[in-house]
């Protein structure tokens, strides 16, 4: 073990340990290019161990401190500190941050193994690793945080670290491009997060979360007119990270990146990031809807309300479009978007328990799915198009089933996945939260999921091979098999612990939480619990697995474009969202960039500096032909000087 | 009456005629020694002067010669400029046939600006500004086979002439109202003659005079063409000693001798002072001749010192006298490369001075700490000169815009300057390719004038206090400072 | 003899070094250089680690008569407000002189030009005698002239030669009109700053006359630092300008400009700042977004990077305007991060100047692949330049946002906008075309820096690192100095037309404590 852990362990105050698995990764990343680089079997070891060990401390850490309520802070370090602004790096170590440490390390672990051998043979494999290891410190950092700005720093490095990952390939122009989209899109949430955040400051002089908790809990009305204002700023920060409409539109072109750190960033980490944060700061969006003067008359909705509706409509949009995708990742991409739509819309419904319980299993069947996806990937030789595969099933067996138990528990087959469960969290919060329109979108998106996840299995992985590629798949060894088997586990059994009812009591102040207690209790919970989101979900699968079959059994091409004409290709088109970025934000600021750019040229350094100075020297020649040298003239201007003089001076 | 203050004048003229004589016997190869011989000479002068037998003050010839503090500075000055400008034009030795007398006539000039500084009388006033401007006839058209000189001769004859001829005028009407020329005198009825309009008439037209002395607008005209046509040293000679001739009488009238009339045309002399510093600064971008050049640069400078006559405050006056002793090193220091080079290529042309970067580092350094000093960087004398200035400018600004304006326009008047100063250093950093790449050698003179001004004007920019000192007490006697306190409590200027 | 005296000295004892080396030992001069530069840097950390923090008031003070009779001292000393900007200037000093090998001709008169410029800035920001602060820079600014005219490169060289030559002077000598008037008006016949505010404090100058001197400090040293709209001289200038020119330029000397205003108009001039700050609060959007706009416009990797550092000032004038505590804090960690932001920005071009002969960032592209040290060292720097956590502007400009908001809350989110968004857009774009994708033509084949010549760009990236991991450091050092300036700055005067400003977005106003 590392010096750093003895004293951490030494100094008996456990929580410290956060700091380790804080600090590992980062350590790793920075030993890489300071020589272990050199190797490639130390670089993966020494990254592989560092989010290991991470991740059992993580685990260790949440049977110390998951059970103790509040929660408990590691010794903080101080940042800055001047007038009311004071900064610390701090951590906080409660149920909520250490099941998601958990979650993060853990996943983390998973794609460092799957990375060993997917990454095998490119050049940058040192490189990968040390980002891969920013990325995961970067990550923790937010986990971890215990204050505002902290979250926002982290908030950042993880765009900065991600933007390294998509961007991996950078010599690839769309590789290139993808990372640049996703960096600014997420500038412009994180321009939200900022204001929010110096809103709240500067209202309640404090970034703590535990302080601020205390101080709105005490006065609600803190923050007076801009309470929502604050809260939707913030929620603005989380649409760039989780990808919400209209800022998703980064999230599928990220698929640029290698599939690992696909699976790392759209499953477990960045994305869920948001979910996360909003979470944290639940009690900041939970308060009465309150606008300044002007919105007010409005009658403007709650924070929570538009958070609801955004997330409803992301999950919604993103289903649909996820149908006539072919690009084997960009279909998982837009589930991914769908899902976390999910999330926000039960953050927005006052259910963050299930915004993270479905957080938490959504992280190990996406991760699966990607993996499966990586291993497909790789198998075909790097082909992505569903269309040119078919047949995998024989080839690659493990992967097939992986796959499998992932697509069913995306797809929140009943009982037997952990999706179900926390899906049908999400339906009971929205009911709860009296919110029906929101509720049937939920169940409705049930449905598309099953379709074109079906339709992504059909295709991709039984019927016949399409291509050469398909024809020789083959799987590729125990490092990127072992982790979807791994990952299998839990998308299946994660569903059965009570975690949703758990996070309610222990952080977010839930009354009387009731725990499933027999077996049947348990495997049926939500039939008891929330009967009409149980069974129409449920119908709903069925129908969208009806639908997908009738339509995708066997077939060698889409029949949708044909049926559905023009719809599909607005589908296919992702509903334009690009285009309005590409043809009119992005446009308009290079417009006034274009005119100040002339202003700047021509006004200031060609009117005023060049004509200024052309000005002058025009004078300067004109003064100088009065120098003729010609004797006349001067004597002559000699005299009018000396009458002009006179008379001024005796004037 | 005691004679014994004329001392200096009377050696310096002797020592004139002794090279004079000397001239007929010496060979015609040795005549350069003349020159070592007399700047010794003055050398020798000089520590006398400043020394153990320093001067007492006092007045002789029935107070017509005044031996005061600012008379001895000022002295003290043109000896120094003596020395080094008859440094430098050994150079032009053999381009000024009969360098004897060249030697003898700059000499004579020499006595006439110390009398300058004596003078306490108009008419000893006009005689000395007359010794100075008939010997400056001859000098700047001592290279007779050359026609640009005799031309430059010929217009600084007509000039001077036209200028003599309002002063005299002028000092008649001063008499015919005062019924005296004597300073002290004027200054005691400054009061009464302030109404009189014939002495106000006259006073204008002997500022005439000096302002042609000084080639201040609108008597500026004949400065770059003689500055161009005269030989290098004349020219030196020109802008460093018959500058600071003009300038001691401006002093010692605006000062001590009609301080209240001269504050009551405050605004007139500022509007001057910027109106030639703007055209000097102006007419000079475009320049090609760089000894032109330096005229109008020289007119730039005397417009910077009228405004320390503008300001009309102790602070005015002291500045005055410590920019003239910057502004003598820097010239003489400009000067001395421009002449090494002149003499070499036969040229003043801007490109002549191209790539001088790597034809000579020497002269390249000292000309650009020269064009440095002159625009005003720190640490050379240059700057803190302005800064001087500007202080005592500054003092009235607070109450009167007029002031404050001009301070404005002073800095685009100087930034412009330091642009063509700039020219010049480039021409001679970063060349065009065609530029010539003879070496050209400073020679023992240069070398030495160089040396010695580089280092006066490091030591007056970083270590000011002791010239500051000096011009200090050297205006000390001067009543501008009362004169200024009594204007402030009625500031109804003029108009 | 304190250490600051001696840190001011060693550049110059390094140039007469440099000018008694004849040129047969010609190789000894860029030794020279390297050698004293380095020294100073040494005497840097150790006056920025020696400096006690939280105590207020000048530390390692010195006053050498210069003149009694003129009332000018040679006064330095150390506060928050110039502790870290000598230690940047060093360090910044240090680099540029290590990555001057690429200089051909005239080497001798470039090193000592360079120290010039290097000892100059480290005078003006010790002093505490306002002459003597102006009389370094100047000092400090004729080797800019001469060496963008001499080693400058480009077909634009002469016309930016002119256009900085033409402001830089104009500027410093309206500032100087402002400080002559200042020294010939307030009666007390000096400049130091500690016996003027005294005095001053007692003898407070009329408002008018106070509104004028603070006008022609603002415009005066405003023009040195590129306030809008009389920037336009900066990106230009550094485009043409030797690469080390550059750095010790954008850099350093830009920010003695700023750093007068908080030595000496902020704090003797309380009337004034009452009746400017309206215009700076204007004036400042011009560079946050204009300039940062302009920016997004450039081709040439120079002009964008010069445009950029332009936005970057904008923050700090915005702190300025805001005259708060945290703001004026936040405004001198801009300062510090800036200069080594820039320096590093400028050596990483300069260094792909002189490989490729180019910066027209169509033409490259590839650098990370080809070059990967300054690839990577680019990409991080760029980065650092839109604000990202880690490098020490996050840290400088979240504190400006934090501090103005009380005062000016939509500034803060013009401020936010321009920096993290088109901040943002223009940096990417700079490292998609610079450094991603396919290798350029002119890049092919060309090296990668090795070894020793890799130690500059590391200095200064770890500085960066280092004030954006620990900003404490420097904030705890800064901030008894924020306070006095805030407090003289503000005496008397309060400032209810912002706190009403305020009050319309921000009901509960700025926290109490």
């Amino acid at each position: 073990m590392d010096p750093i852990s003895h004293t951490a362990v030494a100094s008996s105050n456990a929580q410290d340990l956060a700091w380790v698995v804080l600090l590992f990764p980062l350590i790793s990343a920075a030993s890489i290019p300071l020589g272990v680089g050199r190797s490639r079997a130390l670089t993966h070891a020494m990254a592989i161990g560092a989010v290991a060990t991470g991740f059992v401390l993580s685990v260790s850490l949440f049977l110390l401190f998951g059970f103790t309520k509040g929660g408990i802070h590691a010794t903080p370090l101080p940042w800055l500190s001047v007038g009311g602004l004071k900064l610390q790096i701090g951590l906080t170590v409660d149920t909520l941050s250490t099941l998601m440490l958990m979650v993060v390390t853990g996943i983390s672990t998973l794609v460092h193994v799957f990375s060993t051998r997917y990454m095998d043979g490119d050049r940058d494999y040192p490189r990968y690793f040390a980002s891969l290891g920013l990325f995961t410190f970067s990550m923790l950092g937010i986990v971890l945080s215990d204050n505002l700005v902290q979250t926002f720093i982290f908030w950042e490095l993880v765009g900065v670290t991600s933007y390294l990952l998509v961007g991996f390939w950078h010599e690839k122009p769309s590789a290139a491009d993808a990372a640049k989209k996703a960096f600014l899109t997420n500038r412009i949430g994180d321009f939200g997060f900022i204001l929010g955040i110096i809103l709240v400051w500067s209202a309640a002089g404090t970034v703590q979360f535990t302080d601020l908790a205390a101080k709105f809990h005490t006065d609600p009305r803190l923050l007076g007119g801009l309470t929502s204002l604050a809260g939707v700023l913030i929620f603005l920060g989380a649409m760039g990270k989780s990808a919400q409409v209209p800022l998703h539109v980064w999230l599928p072109d990220a698929m640029e990146g290698p599939t690992p750190v696909s699976a790392l960033i759209h499953a477990a980490t960045m994305v869920a990031a948001g979910v996360y944060m909003l979470c944290r700061v639940f009690f900041l969006l939970d308060l009465p809807a309150a606008w300044p003067g002007f919105l007010a008359t409005l009658g403007g909705p709650s924070a929570l309300g538009i958070i609801a509706w955004v997330g409803g409509i992301t999950s919604l949009l993103a289903g649909l479009i996820a149908i006539q995708q072919n690009d084997i990742k960009r279909i998982l991409a837009y589930s991914t978007l769908s899902q976390l739509g999910y999330m926000v819309m039960a953050v927005g419904c006052a259910g963050p328990d299930a915004a993270m319980f479905h957080l938490t299993t959504h992280a190990c069947f996406k991760a699966l799915l990607f993996l499966g996806a990586g291993s497909v990937i790789a198998g075909c030789h790097h082909e992505q198009d569903i269309w040119q595969m078919g047949g995998l099933w024989k080839r690659m067996p493990t992967t097939s089933i992986c796959f499998a138990i992932g697509t069913a528990a995306l797809c929140g087959l009943p009982i037997v996945t952990s999706g179900f469960y926390s899906k049908d969290a999400i339906f009971a919060s929205a009911l709860a939260a009296d919110r029906p329109v929101l509720f049937a979108v939920g169940v409705l998106v049930a449905g598309l999921t099953t379709l074109y996840m079906a339709r992504l299995y059909l295709v991709a992985f039984l019927g016949e091979p399409r291509s050469e590629s398909a024809g020789h798949a083959h799987e590729s060894g125990t490092p990127m098999t072992l982790p979807l088997v791994i990952l299998a586990l839990p998308s299946v059994t994660l569903g059965w612990l009570p975690i949703g009812s758990f996070l309610k009591e222990m952080s977010f102040g839930g009354g009387h939480p009731h725990y499933p207690d027999s077996i049947t209790d348990i495997l049926f919970d939500p039939f008891n619990h929330s009967p009409l989101g149980a069974v129409l979900g449920l119908g709903l699968i069925v129908f969208g697995g009806f639908v997908a079959v009738s339509l995708y059994w066997n077939a060698t091409v889409d029949p949708l474009p044909k049926t559905l004409g023009w719809v599909s290709t607005a589908l296919r088109s992702r509903l334009f969202f690009d285009a309005i970025f590409d043809r009119v934000v992005v446009p308009i600021h290079d417009a006034i960039a274009a005119l100040f750019g002339l202003i700047d040229r021509w006004l200031l350094q060609g009117l005023v500096v060049r004509g200024g100075s052309g000005a002058v020297d025009l004078v300067g020649r004109g003064l100088r032909l009065v120098q003729t040298g010609n004797i006349q003239t001067y004597g002559f201007l000699f005299v009018i000087g000396v009458a002009v003089l006179v008379i001024l001076a005796l004037k | 009456m005691n004679s014994a203050l004329l001392l200096i004048e009377f050696l310096v003229a002797l020592l004139g005629v002794g090279i004079l004589l000397a001239d007929l016997w010496v060979p015609a190869a040795a005549r350069k020694t003349l020159a070592y011989v007399a700047a010794t000479g003055l050398l020798l002068i000089l520590t006398l002067h400043a020394g153990a037998f320093g001067p007492v003050d006092g007045t002789a010839f029935g107070g017509m010669f005044l031996v005061d503090p600012l008379a001895n500075y000022f002295k003290s000055l043109f000896l120094v400029v003596g020395i080094l400008v008859i440094l430098i034009s050994v150079r032009f030795a053999d381009r000024l046939s009969g360098y004897g007398e060249f030697v003898a006539l700059t000499l004579f000039a020499l006595v006439g600006m110390l009398l300058t500084a004596s003078a306490n009388d108009f008419i000893l006033m006009f005689v000395a500004l007359e010794l100075v401007t008939v010997t400056f006839f001859i000098l700047v058209s001592f290279q007779r086979t050359r026609l640009g000189s005799v031309e430059a001769g010929v217009k600084y004859l007509i000039f001077g002439a036209l200028a003599a001829a309002f002063m005299v005028f002028g000092i008649a009407l001063i008499f015919g109202s005062a019924n005296t020329t004597n300073f002290y005198e004027i200054a005691a009825k400054q009061g009464s003659l302030a109404e009189s309009p014939v002495f106000l008439i006259g006073l204008l037209l002997t500022f005439v005079g000096l302002g042609f002395k000084i080639s201040a607008v609108p008597f500026q005209m004949w400065t770059p063409d003689v500055y161009q046509g005269a030989p290098a040293p004349v020219t030196a000679f020109l802008a460093t000693g018959s500058k600071a001739a003009g300038f001691v009488l401006i002093l010692r009238l605006a000062y001590s001798v009609v301080p209240e009339l001269v504050s009551r045309w405050g605004h007139l002399l500022v509007a001057l002072a910027v109106i030639t510093i703007l055209y000097g600064s102006l007419c000079g971008l475009a320049q090609r001749s760089v000894k032109r050049l330096l005229g109008y640069s020289s007119i730039t400078n005397a417009g910077f010192l009228l405004l320390g006559v503008a300001a009309m405050n102790g602070t005015g006056a002291t500045a005055i006298a410590f920019f003239i002793a910057a502004y003598v090193f820097t010239t003489l220091l400009v000067f001395a490369g421009v002449t090494a080079v002149v003499s070499t290529t036969d040229s003043d042309d801007i490109t002549a001075f191209d790539g001088l970067g790597s034809r000579s580092p020497f002269l390249a350094g000292g000309l650009t700490l020269g064009f440095a000093s002159l625009a005003g960087v720190p640490p050379l004398a240059g700057f803190f000169g302005k800064f001087w200035l500007f202080k005592a400018v500054a003092a009235r600004a607070g109450a009167d815009i007029w002031f404050l304006a001009a301070l404005l326009l002073a800095c685009i008047g100087v930034v412009l300057s330091m642009y063509y100063y700039f020219g010049v250093i480039r021409s001679m950093f970063w060349p065009r390719l065609d530029s010539p790449s003879s070496r050209i050698e400073a020679g023992g003179p240069i070398a030495l004038t160089t040396l010695a001004c580089a280092a006066a004007i490091f030591v007056i920019g970083l270590f000011p206090a002791g010239v500051v000192g000096l011009s200090r007490q050297s205006v000390a006697g001067l009543s501008g400072d009362a004169v200024i306190s009594a204007h402030a409590a009625a500031p109804a200027s003029g108009h | 003899m304190s250490p600051v005296t001696l840190l001011i000295l060693l550049p110059f004892v390094g140039i007469l070094a440099i000018l008694l080396t004849p040129s047969k030992y010609a190789f000894a001069w860029r030794l020279w250089a390297q050698l004293f530069s380095g020294l100073a840097a040494l005497a840097s950390l150790f006056v920025f680690f020696g400096f006690h923090p939280g105590a207020a008031g000048y530390q390692m003070v010195q006053r050498l008569e210069w003149n009694s009779e003129l009332g000018l001292a040679f006064h330095v000393g150390v506060d928050g407000l110039n502790v870290g900007l000598l230690l940047a200037t060093a360090l910044v000093g240090f680099a540029a002189v290590w990555v001057s090998d690429e200089i051909e001709k005239y080497t001798k008169l470039f090193y000592v030009l360079l120290l010039t410029m290097i000892g100059g800035a480290l005078g003006a920001f010790a002093s505490l005698d306002l002459f003597f602060v102006y009389f370094f820079n100047e000092f400090a600014l004729l080797p800019t002239f001469l060496m963008i005219g001499i080693w400058g490169r480009g077909d634009q060289k002469n016309f930016a030669t002119f256009q900085i030559t033409l402001y830089l002077s104009l500027g410093a000598l309206v500032a100087l009109v402002g400080l002559v008037c200042l020294y010939a008006l307030s009666g007390a016949n000096t400049l130091d700053v500690l016996v003027l505010g005294a005095w001053l404090k007692e003898h407070p100058l009329p408002a008018g006359l106070q509104t004028l001197i603070f006008g022609l400090l603002l415009f005066g040293f405003g023009t040195l630092v590129g306030l809008f709209p009389f920037h336009s001289w900066a990106p230009l200038g550094y485009g043409v300008a030797p690469t080390a020119t550059a750095m010790m330029h954008a850099g350093i000397l830009k920010k003695v400009g700023l750093f007068v205003l908080l030595r000496g108009a902020f704090p003797l001039l309380p009337l004034g700042v009452q009746n400017w700050t309206g215009v700076l609060a204007v004036l400042c959007l011009g560079n946050l977004l204009y300039c940062g706009w302009v920016a997004m416009r450039q081709k040439d990797l120079n002009l964008l990077l010069g445009n950029s550092s332009l936005a970057h000032m904008g923050f700090v004038f915005l702190a300025l305007a805001s005259t708060t505590v945290i703001g004026i804090t936040g405004a001198v960690l801009v300062m510090v991060a800036h200069a080594f932001l820039a320096a590093l920005e400028f050596a990483l071009s300069g260094y792909l100047y002189r490989r490729t002969g180019t910066l027209e960032m169509l033409m490259l592209g590839g650098a990370f692949r080809q070059m990967p040290f300054i690839g990577a060292a680019l990409i991080a720097a760029l980065m650092a330049g839109c604000g990202v956590p880690g490098f020490a502007n996050f840290a400088g400009e979240l504190t400006v946002m934090f501090g103005v908001w009380s005062v000016m809350p939509w500034h803060v989110v013009i401020a936010a906008w321009g920096g993290l968004v088109i901040g943002g857009i223009y940096m990417l774009r700079a490292i998609r075309k610079v450094a991603h994708g396919e290798v350029g033509k002119v890049l092919e084949g060309k090296p990668d820096v090795v070894g020793l010549a890799r130690v500059p760009y590391v200095v200064l990236l770890l500085a960066l690192v280092f004030f954006g991991v620990a900003p404490g450091v420097l904030v705890d050092r800064i901030r008894p100095s924020a306070e006095r300036v805030v407090s003289l700055a503000t005496a008397g005067a309060s400032k209810t037309g912002a706190a009403g400003h305020a009050s319309v977005l921000n009901p509960t106003s700025a926290p109490a404590h």
